[in-house]
């Protein structure tokens, strides 16, 4: 499991929404960091691909979280 | 009980909007954007969904859409905010603007942060046009114009306005208070931030608002405080729509007014723009020849369905009372609009204004002009 740190809670949603576009299953989810509370998403692998496909939608991930030590 | 006033704010409100602010309320209790766990998830899906929807409505992002309590704040975020992000300039607006336009202008001028210019509208929109035109200067970095005067209705040139504002590289905001979901209003027309309320022609509840930008211009935070996102950084997320949606949103409105854009859309604009204008139309048919009444309606403009009138010998406020001693629910007065008043010369008596919605019908409108016959005829 990979945590996909995110802008926001509404970036987050629309990220779901993004790859669900492309069958690929997330869930939204909060962590937290040295730099406060981050929303993103969860997705079981592969998550170069899905940072390569937000980004082609014009979205920014900030971070990939291994998720074990996701929080 | 006929009521008339949906200028001010839609009623009754589709049953699909109820039914989605009672759901919201029994289902999605939890503060979105805030905690972890899967009910507040569930509650952000669901406010995504109908940020999504209301950008789309308006050819917008959904990270784009900020949700406000009304138009007024919007508006307020608007103006002070591309304000404030630019330093001070010369802002231009018009003589037909409501209050929460011409006041935040006045306010800003007062703090010595901008200069602004009040456009004269005149009788055509080529009369429009170039009175804006004209007072365009060297540091004229925003123009505010509304989409549709709440006072008479006049529908006003917006797109041939951000064609000047592109030209120029001047930041166009639209008051879409009257106009959002009667007429088409899209981003893609050049507009560059759209004011809506929830609660008018879109048909969501009161406490709603919206903000929608097209990104091109820098708006600054006016009210600072918690987002739930970047917690730990001392200064305002500078990302769109947590910068403008500090502190807990009006969650069930914001829900419920998603399904107040898919009712309109579901009913179609211009559908629902032809039916209100008939009824405005049948009464000034109906009402025009009673020599009593004034109805401020010139030929060769266009119009929103919000039509003005006068009771010539008394006072609007006298005449709004007396009709709803009869059960007709309509507005007198200013309509927080004194420069729209000014302009018409109706600042002394203001007028009543009629303005219908999806839910009135042929039948509202005559039982109207009847008692008007029968008291002013």
């Amino acid at each position: 499991m990979y945590f996909i740190v995110l802008q926001s809670s509404t970036a987050a949603q629309k990220a779901k929404r993004l790859l669900g576009g492309y069958k690929i299953s997330s869930s939204v989810g909060k962590i937290s960091t040295k730099k406060g509370c981050r929303f993103g998403i969860y997705v079981s692998d592969n998550p170069d691909k899905a940072c390569r496909l937000l980004s082609l939608n014009g979205m920014n991930c900030i971070e990939i979280r291994n998720g074990g030590d996701a929080g | 009980m006929i009521y008339l006033d949906n200028a001010a704010t839609t009623y009754p409100k589709p049953l699909a909007v109820l039914k989605s602010a009672e759901k919201a309320l029994y289902d999605y209790g939890a503060n979105p954007g805030r905690s972890g766990h899967r009910l507040s998830a569930k509650t952000s899906e669901q406010v995504f969904i109908a940020r999504d929807k209301c950008a789309a409505f308006f050819g917008g992002e959904a990270e784009n859409t900020v949700f406000t309590l009304n138009c007024t704040h919007a508006l307020n975020f608007a103006v002070k905010g591309v304000c404030a992000a630019i330093g001070k300039c010369h802002v231009i607006t018009t003589d037909l603007e409501h209050n929460s336009v011409i006041r935040p202008l006045h306010a800003l001028f007062k703090q010595n942060r901008i200069t602004y210019s009040i456009a004269d509208s005149g009788d055509t929109d080529d009369d429009l046009i170039s009175s804006v035109e004209a007072l365009i200067r060297r540091d004229t970095a925003v123009i505010v114009m509304t989409a549709g005067c709440n006072v008479n209705g006049r529908i006003t040139p917006l797109r041939e306005t951000a064609k000047l504002c592109k030209k120029h590289g001047i930041c166009l905001i639209a008051d879409c208070a009257q106009a959002a979901g009667v007429i088409p209003l899209s981003l893609q027309d050049g507009i560059n931030i759209i004011c809506a309320p929830g609660h008018k022609g879109m048909y969501g509840p009161m406490g709603t608002g919206l903000l929608i930008t097209d990104g091109k211009f820098p708006i600054s935070s006016l009210i600072e405080g918690g987002t739930g996102s970047v917690s730990g950084e001392i200064d305002q997320p500078a990302f769109l729509p947590d910068m403008l949606e500090s502190g807990t949103i009006n969650t069930p409105g914001a829900i419920a007014l998603g399904q107040g854009a898919d009712f309109v859309t579901s009913k179609g604009i211009d559908r629902i723009y032809a039916h209100e204008s008939a009824l405005c139309d049948l009464f000034e048919k109906q009402c025009g020849n009673i020599g009593k009444i004034r109805i401020f309606r010139a030929s060769g403009l266009k119009y929103l369905p919000v039509i003005s009138f006068i009771v010539q010998g008394e006072t609007s406020s006298a005449t709004a009372d007396m009709l709803s001693d009869n059960g007709f629910y309509l507005r007198g007065g200013l309509h927080c609009n004194f420069l729209a008043h000014k302009k018409q010369g109706t600042l002394e008596t203001g007028t009543v204004r009629l303005a219908p919605s999806v839910f009135n019908t042929r039948s509202d409108v005559m039982k109207l002009c009847d008692l008007l016959n029968k008291k002013y005829g």
